[in-house]
């Protein structure tokens, strides 16, 4: 059915929705994958440890069970990135996907564009998850040395807080992923500080303000509404 | 008493039939004939059920029983079953059999008496077949004790009787009879006389040899004569008596008579029916007068046989003269009462200061033509000194007959009880009033002696007169009379020659004596009413004034909570020790709600929650003192408003207390529970209107969407149907450009279908008020820059217009939902490009007030547009108005940015710009970035 070759990234689709299936294996075989389709719960756990595949597209309104469960069910045995679709308005749905194991997340309706290139970003850190990571990394003008621990704006050092630093190493090395308020909070702060989600957001703003040539329309410091933020290169 | 067509109005079942046995005495076989009856209808095919059935160890019986459905398990016949009385109302036949219509139910049944079970029966549609006594009828009960001597406890209201479908008479001869009796078939030893006096469950101590027919009282009531083991000998010769064969000739007749009025009264019936006669002309109105006397339970009982002979409706009145009765004669007079309510009586209370003139009156009132009145049985002394009763009835009343009645020497260890014993106040303030009677007269002598002398007698009478005016106001009648007495017995001795001798030398000052003794005697009676009167007044008064602060504090109550705690605390003064208020919310809700006073949860337990059933279910006070759930440790008192039960009122009496058991207090506490009935009313009525408003509301809005969501969902879907279709036809020249055209324009409709379809869900979240609102704090530039990149990215990749955003560095946070709030900005922003391309400014700003711990802020939104037209001005923000129908999107987008506002503690207005165009205002809440400032680590 697909067109790519057999070494091709192998993508697990699990969506009961016909339509969004057709769409995804179109789409997908456009971009250079290879499609497994599943169309509840329980067949997609099952078609995930047949087939292995290299990422999964999880819907999380399936008929037999939610999607979390899928998850939690996968992460039992696999680092496998998932990405996972929702409608907009379960905004608490999102999070707690985000918080049990998915990588990312798109809203209905999502564009096909945004889809590929995020799920190159999660196929790219599933890469790097071995031991070379990298110790530069650059966004725009800005270029942060994660091992001298130091951050440049058009080659003039900036200076941050120790909270700050660790604030944007922790985004940085997760370029392109969404990150929860949670998952910040415990990095970043750590566990004590989960829920004082006012933190993350007023560290942020700093950070903007310091780093950003604009800080009302950032370029790198992205929110996503009610869930996180998502540092772009 | 005729008979009266129940009506089957509001939705009850018709009321079933009720067939009557009856019969003279016990032994004549009436159970005999109704299991007879029953085994005819059944082997007809209807369907029979024997409730309860005794037989009495008569084999004859006992195998007639034998073969009929039985309601109930176990043995045939058993006097300590309880009968089942809800498993009989949901019963489905033709007949139910129910011995003993006279029979006091065991403990732990609803009912005490098994009439009134028959009466629940009967209102549930259930027909119901039954044996009767003429003994046991209420109007006949007296006259049967006078001719047997057999007090009779359990008896009957006479109405059922009248109620009876159909009445068989179950007849045999008193000769008989008797020879039945000596045969030994009627009971197994000598014990009639016990089934004469009572019918009820047995106490476990004589169960044993209880095989009678009805059997021996219960403990509760063993004031009758023949229950307790030590008076068997005299029980063996009552029923000697009752069953001498000139007895049973009289209680023959009687059973007769009763029958043969009640066929009277069928015809009288059928004539009604038919219009044989009309309109059956009320010639007679019949009175009773009663008064607390244990007699006027005769008069009460003559005037219903005679009311039912004339077919008069007949009144009973009570005359008070504004003073409170004692307690025990309350009680009696409410016995009184009840009887005469049992007996079909409208029941008056009058209240004047002279009874003859105010029970005249009301008679007159009334069409009354006969009254009925005890006749006097105190001493012809009384008489002399008041014009007495009857003799001014019979004057004053004018038109209206008068009979007076015979008192009835009734053999009852009640008469003459505690009725004429005086009240008594506790012994220490019985002695001061003794030791003032004497006192003042003795300072009266010496006052007398030592400023007037032994000359001046005139003014010393006046002295004497002082002081028992004195002990009148303050100790009461009595202690004033005695001390008048004593001031005639002082001033005789000391001021009166020959001094110091009760001898008087001048005949005239024995006039003095009269005079000095009259006029002291008069006004120490005179006094002793005012202070009576008083008291009664300031009893008045003082509920009065807790019904009206009652009234006040329940009108200001909001919710049902705020009106069950007041209601919990207004029964204080009647001595009981814990309140219990329950409230259904509304008419057929089941939430219930209680709030309970000194209970410890206990009130609402077992039968304190039945009493709460039975109360609402039957509309009238019922539990401990009511004769309906009588075992119950409450009494329970339904909050009625008006033609609905809105929950009720528990009070568990003071250990040993009796103060509800006058109706006068459960009267005060009826009013105060209807006080209570009406607030909740008023709440239910006030909830069941503001549902209506909303829902109309919802309706309207409902109907706004409906029309306009036809049209603003097909305009984006026709474009996409056509551009898909275009894209999939063979004809199409497939130019880049166009085919990048068309999936852009699906593209587009796509995104504004998504945008209509988040509009419209918000809208419903919002109006329905199930929006669950995140309180998160947020930096508003955070807000602000994904709506900006997004109506960017909408426009093609640029901003339709240029965005002078102002966001000053300490600007406080936002505290709200940040999906909700984006969802504002970005309508508010689409609204200006879609009408105001151009300049578009944000300006932000802390409002000054509460700047330091909630904040408020301020975010401007103005463009250059054309402004809001004239048409629009009113409604801008409701749902579905839109400034120019043809530019796409439903509308909604205003009124869902004030519905986000506003649900944040917010607002969004808008005014006209100066110089053209329209300025939005968003203010919403805030929270000081200074109070996250000490977070950082430097």
């Amino acid at each position: 059915m697909t067109q790519a070759s057999r070494n091709a990234p192998l993508v697990l689709v699990i969506d009961d929705e016909g339509a969004i299936q057709k769409l995804l294996q179109v789409a997908l075989g456009a971009g250079g994958f290879r499609v497994v389709p599943a169309s509840s719960a329980e067949e997609g756990v099952v078609a995930a440890s047949m087939h292995r595949p290299d990422l999964v597209i999880l819907d999380l309104g399936l008929p037999d069970g939610d999607g979390l469960s899928v998850i939690a069910r996968l992460r039992e045995w696999t680092k496998v990135p998932v990405l996972v679709l929702s409608a907009r308005g379960r905004e608490e749905d999102k999070v707690k996907a985000l918080d049990a194991g998915a990588d990312d997340y798109l809203v209905k309706p999502f564009g096909t564009g945004e889809l590929l290139a995020r799920i190159r970003v999660a196929l790219r850190h599933a890469a790097q998850e071995g031991p070379a990571e990298t110790t530069q990394i650059a966004a725009g003008d800005l270029l942060i040395d994660l091992e001298k621990r130091l951050v440049t704006r058009s080659g003039e050092e900036v200076h941050l807080t120790p909270i700050e630093w660790r604030l944007l190493s922790y985004l940085a090395r997760h370029e392109g992923r969404v990150l929860t308020h949670r998952q910040i909070l415990k990095e970043v702060w750590g566990p004590n500080a989960i829920g004082q989600t006012q933190y993350v957001r007023v560290y942020l703003q700093n950070l903007r303000h310091k780093l950003e040539v604009d800080p009302s329309r950032p370029a790198h410091f992205l929110t996503e509404a009610g869930v996180g933020y998502r540092f772009k290169l | 008493m005729t008979m009266l067509p129940t009506n089957g109005a509001s939705g009850r079942p018709p009321r079933g039939r009720l067939t009557i046995f009856f019969g003279m005495a016990p032994g004549v076989g009436k159970t005999f004939a109704m299991l007879t009856d029953a085994r005819t209808r059944l082997a007809r095919g209807e369907r029979i059920v024997v409730g309860d059935v005794f037989t009495h160890g008569r084999p004859e019986t006992e195998a007639l029983l034998d073969g009929l459905p039985r309601l109930y398990e176990g043995e045939r016949s058993d006097v300590t079953r309880i009968f089942d009385l809800d498993a009989a109302k949901a019963l489905s036949c033709d007949a139910l059999l129910l011995d003993e219509l006279a029979y006091a139910n065991p403990r732990g049944a609803r009912f005490k008496k098994r009439w009134q079970d028959v009466d629940a029966l009967l209102d549930a549609g259930i027909h119901v077949h039954t044996t009767l006594n003429v003994q046991h009828l209420e109007s006949l009960a007296s006259i049967v004790e006078q001719v047997t001597g057999v007090r009779v406890a359990e008896t009957v209201p006479d109405r059922l009787l009248a109620q009876a479908t159909s009445v068989t008479l179950v007849d045999v001869t008193p000769d008989a009879l008797l020879a039945r009796l000596a045969a030994g078939k009627v009971y197994r030893r000598g014990r009639g006389a016990e089934a004469l006096a009572s019918n009820s469950a047995p106490s476990p101590a004589s169960r044993t040899d209880a095989f009678v027919e009805n059997s021996a009282p219960s403990p509760a009531s063993r004031t009758d004569a023949f229950s307790d083991p030590a008076s068997r000998r005299a029980e063996t010769t009552a029923s000697e008596n009752f069953f001498r064969k000139g007895n049973l000739l009289a209680l023959r007749e009687l059973a007769l008579r009763a029958v043969a009025d009640r066929v009277d009264a069928d015809l009288t019936h059928y004539r009604d029916l038919h219009k044989v006669d009309a309109a059956w002309p009320v010639t007679e109105r019949l009175l009773v007068c009663v008064s607390p006397s244990p007699h006027a339970a005769a008069v009460v009982r003559a005037g219903a046989r005679a009311a039912a002979t004339l077919r008069a409706p007949l009144l009973c009145a009570f005359v008070g003269t504004g003073m409170p009765l004692q307690p025990a004669a309350e009680r009696r007079l409410a016995a009184h009462f009840e009887l005469a309510e049992r007996l079909g009586a409208e029941l008056v209370r009058l209240e004047g200061e002279d009874p003859v003139d105010t029970l005249v009156q009301f008679a007159q009132k009334r069409s009354v033509t006969k009254i009925l009145v005890g006749k006097p049985t105190h001493s012809a002394l009384r008489d002399r000194f008041q014009p007495p009763f009857v003799e001014r009835l019979v004057r004053a009343s004018g038109e209206i007959a008068v009979w007076v009645l015979p008192p009835l020497h009734l053999r009852s260890p009640e008469a003459g009880g505690d009725f004429a014993r005086p009240h008594r106040s506790p012994g220490k303030m019985r002695a001061a009033r003794w030791g003032v009677a004497v006192l003042v007269p003795t300072i009266a002598t010496a006052l007398g002696k030592l400023v007037f002398g032994t000359t001046e007698r005139a003014d010393v009478v006046m002295v004497y007169l002082f002081g028992v005016v004195l002990v009148a106001l303050r100790f009461g009648q009595t202690a004033s009379l005695l001390a008048a007495a004593l001031s005639v017995l002082a001033y005789d001795l000391f001021f009166v020659p020959p001094l110091y001798t009760l001898a008087v030398a001048d005949l005239r000052h024995i006039v003095t004596f009269f005079v000095l003794f009259f006029v002291a005697s008069t006004i120490a009676r005179l006094v002793g009413r005012v202070r009576r009167q008083k008291r009664a007044a300031e009893q008045r008064e003082a509920f009065t004034r807790v019904l009206y602060d009652a009234s006040r504090a329940l009108s200001e109550a909001a919710d049902a909570r705020a009106i069950r705690a007041i209601a919990a605390t207004l029964p204080q003064e009647a001595d009981v020790d814990a309140v219990a208020v329950v409230t259904v919310e509304a008419e057929g809700e089941e939430a219930k709600n209680s709030e309970e006073i000194e209970g410890n949860g206990t009130l609402l337990d077992g039968l304190g929650a039945e009493a709460v059933r039975l109360c609402q279910e039957e509309r009238r006070v019922v539990g401990r003192f009511t004769g309906v759930l009588e075992e119950a440790s409450v009494v329970a008192f339904p909050l009625l408003a008006k033609g609905s039960v809105h929950g009720a009122l528990l009070l568990r009496p003071c250990p040993g207390s009796e103060a509800l058991r006058a109706p006068s207090e459960r009267a005060r506490i009826e009013a105060l529970a209807r006080l209570v009935g009406d607030s909740l009313g008023r709440l239910a009525l006030r909830k069941m209107l503001a549902r209506a408003e909303v829902a109309v509301e919802t309706e309207q809005i409902k109907a706004r969407i409906l029309s306009s969501v036809s049209h603003d969902l097909r305009t984006p879907l026709a474009v996409i149907v056509g551009a898909s279709e275009t894209l999939s036809s063979e004809d199409i020249s497939r130019q880049d450009g166009v085919v990048r055209d068309l999936a852009r324009s699906i593209g587009g409709e796509t995104e504004r279908l998504a945008r209509l379809v988040t509009n419209l869900l918000s809208l419903t979240r919002l109006e329905s008020g199930t929006l669950d609102l995140k309180h998160e704090l947020i930096p508003l530039d955070e807000i602000l820059a994904p709506v900006l990149a997004r109506v960017e990215a909408r426009n093609g990749g640029e901003l339709p217009f240029h965005v002078a955003l102002e966001i000053p560095i300490d600007l406080p946070l936002v505290r709200g939902d940040p999906v909700l709030l984006e969802q504002l900005f970005e309508n508010l922003l689409d609204n200006a490009r879609r009408y105001a391309p151009g300049e578009v400014g944000l300006h932000t700003e802390q409002l000054a007030q509460g700047k330091m711990l909630h904040p408020t802020l301020l975010i401007a939104i103005s463009d250059r547009g054309p402004g809001v037209p004239a048409g629009r001005r009113a409604t801008l923000f409701e749902p579905l108005a839109r400034a120019d129908a043809g530019n796409g999107g439903l509308g909604l987008g205003l009124s869902i940015c004030r519905g986000i506002a506003r649900a944040h503690g917010g607002d969004l207005t808008w005014e006209d710009r100066e110089g053209g165009g329209t300025i939005f205002r968003v203010r919403l809440p805030g929270a000081a970035v200074e109070a996250y400032a000490e977070q950082e680590e430097r």
